[in-house]
């Protein structure tokens, strides 16, 4: 049976086609053929239809002749040639093309010797981060494979679903599609259900997933802490077992026995963020810290509009009673309307608040502009901006009690222009202003998951 | 090293499937000739080994595989690659022989294509010509049929899929 073919993937592969696609559209390609092998035949099939209909009005010229020709034209001169030329050469020139002789012999050799070699599985694709956090770069990784990095952030997306995001400087070796050996350095992870069972490994203790969100850190003298941010980890050191839930950390050396120790999450304040799915921020919008769940939902700022993580990998289904849809600009090109979207079964969905809520409390007359923008990893499905329809969607995905008689943003105000949504056209980005202060703003964004964050 | 006249045949039986498989594990169309070319070299330099092959296109394919996968190693050459993850991916997912039922090599089916070319709606053969015989990209394309890029990538995408589709049809009928 042929897989399910999703609009982006036509999207992705036809602009790739076209030489327009940038890293961050050639590491989701690779990564949506990672995690669904049937799309790789598709993939193969549309070059294939591609190269037919390109030749279909050329006529093809003497193509075997010509070739023949030049190959036995090239491998004369490659072999006969340096036979013949050698003589009399000075002995730089005769290494030089010694050199190249062997070259041209282990050009020839080296596939056949690869061809016998059982490859390695390619068991996740590597997103390299910029200072930014914009994606610089997308590469697969084979079981096996080591990465030593001196700065900057990367993240392990695993076919199975496992997302590792690891903050340099760091040295680890993906040994397989469930396990990491972390030597230096800190990592978050966020495993789903088919990913349950993952595995980081240090010098001193090993951690296994129970089906949560977590965060590593190891040191170069064997020093390592875990701590669990949701749900539910076990640690082992030898034959001494600790399970850890949301809110409990230990540390661990290669001398000590396990041990307690206070949760602080705030070493992950970087690496949290993007194993939740948030790979860039801009302006006055920024991730919220890390912390358990019922906390992060909380998080009140008096500077910045907060990106908060609300509920993962939620089946979708039941309708869903949204305001945005389609990209562009609320208020602009967007017409105000209320939307149902039918549920889809067997597909999940994830959304994150951005919001603004100050810490204290502000005179009514106080009102400050806030504009930023949030990239996250996979493509926006919808966006709730009106109190009733973010109310209406709090049953499927708020992590917490939220009351305000102020919620979503404000399309006609007296003394301000209005708040305003923009969806980008590629669907990963989303820009606010608001208007805040002695009130609260917030929206809710829906995304749907592929399947390798179920 | 071989006879002229007998390496002119064997790439003369084999140039066009092969080129169809380079192009399908992700290299750019423009340098499929060039590791097709290379491919024909590496045969010709371990020619001594024809003889006591069963299948030569699936050798010569074998080649052409390791050819490509040399690339992906090859970060300043990787133009000649669409993309080298993509590339890794449809390796990954090679095994050297068609699937059944598997398009591998239309040179063979130009009529059929070109009649199932006609089955297409007047919009979407628009669309394939300009893409596929004049060079177009999605947004000029989007220019002169009044469409937005993104619809035009997706109609280029579904008329090779139904163009696929009515390929498989006529290979099944004529069998």
């Amino acid at each position: 049976m042929q897989a399910e073919i999703p609009d982006e993937l036509i999207d992705l592969l036809e602009r790739l086609s076209e030489g327009d696609l940038d890293e961050s559209g050639r590491g989701r390609l690779a990564g949506m053929l990672s995690e669904t092998p049937e799309l790789r035949t598709v993939v193969k099939e549309h070059f294939l239809m591609s190269r037919a209909l390109s030749q279909l009005e050329r006529t093809e010229s003497d193509f075997a002749e010509k070739t023949a020709t030049h190959v036995a034209k090239i491998a004369a001169e490659s072999e006969f040639g340096f036979a013949k030329k050698v003589t009399g050469k000075i002995v730089r020139q005769r290494v030089a093309k010694i050199l190249a002789a062997v070259a041209v012999i282990i050009l020839a050799a080296v596939p056949a010797f690869l061809l016998l070699q059982p490859e390695k599985p390619i068991v996740a694709i590597l997103v390299r981060m910029d200072s930014e956090q914009g994606v610089v770069s997308a590469r697969a990784v084979k079981a096996g494979e080591k990465l030593e990095e001196t700065s900057g952030l990367m993240r392990l997306d695993f076919n199975n679903g496992a997302v590792i995001a690891v903050e340099a400087p760091a040295k680890l070796k993906v040994v397989s599609a469930m396990e990491i050996a972390l030597d230096t350095g800190k990592l978050n992870g966020w495993c789903p259900d088919t990913a349950h069972g993952f595995k980081v490994t240090t010098a001193s203790a090993d951690l296994t997933d129970l089906g949560t969100s977590f965060g590593v850190t190891a040191t170069q003298n064997g020093k390592a802490q875990f701590m669990v941010l949701d749900g539910e980890v076990e640690v082992q050191k030898g034959k001494d077992k600790m399970r850890l839930t949301q809110g409990d950390a230990v540390k661990a050396s290669t001398r000590d026995k396990l041990s307690n120790t206070p949760f602080d999450p705030s070493d992950f304040k970087n690496t949290w963020p993007l194993a939740q799915g948030i790979y860039a921020t801009k302006g006055a919008v920024v991730p919220a810290n890390p912390d358990v769940p019922e906390k992060v939902a909380l998080m009140e700022s008096d500077d910045h509009v907060l990106v908060i993580p609300e509920r993962r990998a939620v089946p979708f289904t039941l309708p869903l009673r949204v305001d945005i849809v389609d990209t562009g600009t609320l208020p602009g090109t967007i017409p105000e309307a209320v939307h149902v979207i039918k549920p889809k079964p067997g597909k999940h969905l994830s959304s994150f608040l951005i919001r603004y809520d100050p810490v204290g409390t502000f005179p009514d007359d106080y009102f400050k502009k806030f504009e930023g923008e949030v990239t996250f990893d996979r493509p926006i499905m919808a966006i709730a901006t009106e109190k009733a329809t973010l109310e209406g969607t709090d049953a499927v995905f708020a992590m917490g009690k939220w009351e305000s008689k102020y919620r979503g943003i404000e399309l006609d105000q007296i003394k301000n222009p209005p708040d305003s949504v923009t969806l980008s056209p590629n669907r990963r980005t989303v820009k606010v202003t608001f208007y805040a202060g002695a009130s609260t703003d917030e929206i809710r964004v829906i995304l749907e998951d592929r399947k390798q964050d179920l | 090293m071989p006879d002229l006249k007998e390496f002119t045949r064997v790439i003369s039986d084999h140039h066009s499937s092969l080129r169809y498989f380079i192009q399908g594990l992700g290299v750019n169309a423009s340098w499929v000739d060039d590791v097709a070319q290379d491919a024909f070299l590496v045969a010709y330099r371990r020619w001594e080994e024809f003889d006591e092959v069963e299948n030569p296109g699936a050798w010569l394919r074998s080649i052409a595989r390791n050819l490509v996968l040399n690339e992906t190693a090859k970060r300043h050459r990787r133009q000649r690659l669409l993309d080298e993850n993509l590339t890794t991916l449809l390796l990954d997912a090679e095994n050297g022989a068609p699937a059944a039922g598997e398009l591998s090599d239309f040179t063979h089916r130009q009529d059929a294509l070109r009649q199932c070319l006609g089955r297409l709606t007047q919009k979407a053969r628009g669309v394939i010509e300009a893409r596929y015989f004049n060079d177009r990209n999605s947004s000029e394309i989007g220019e002169e049929f009044s469409m937005k890029p993104v619809a035009v990538r997706k109609m280029l995408f579904h008329a090779r899929q139904t163009l696929a589709d009515c390929l498989r049809t006529r290979v099944t009928d004529a069998g």
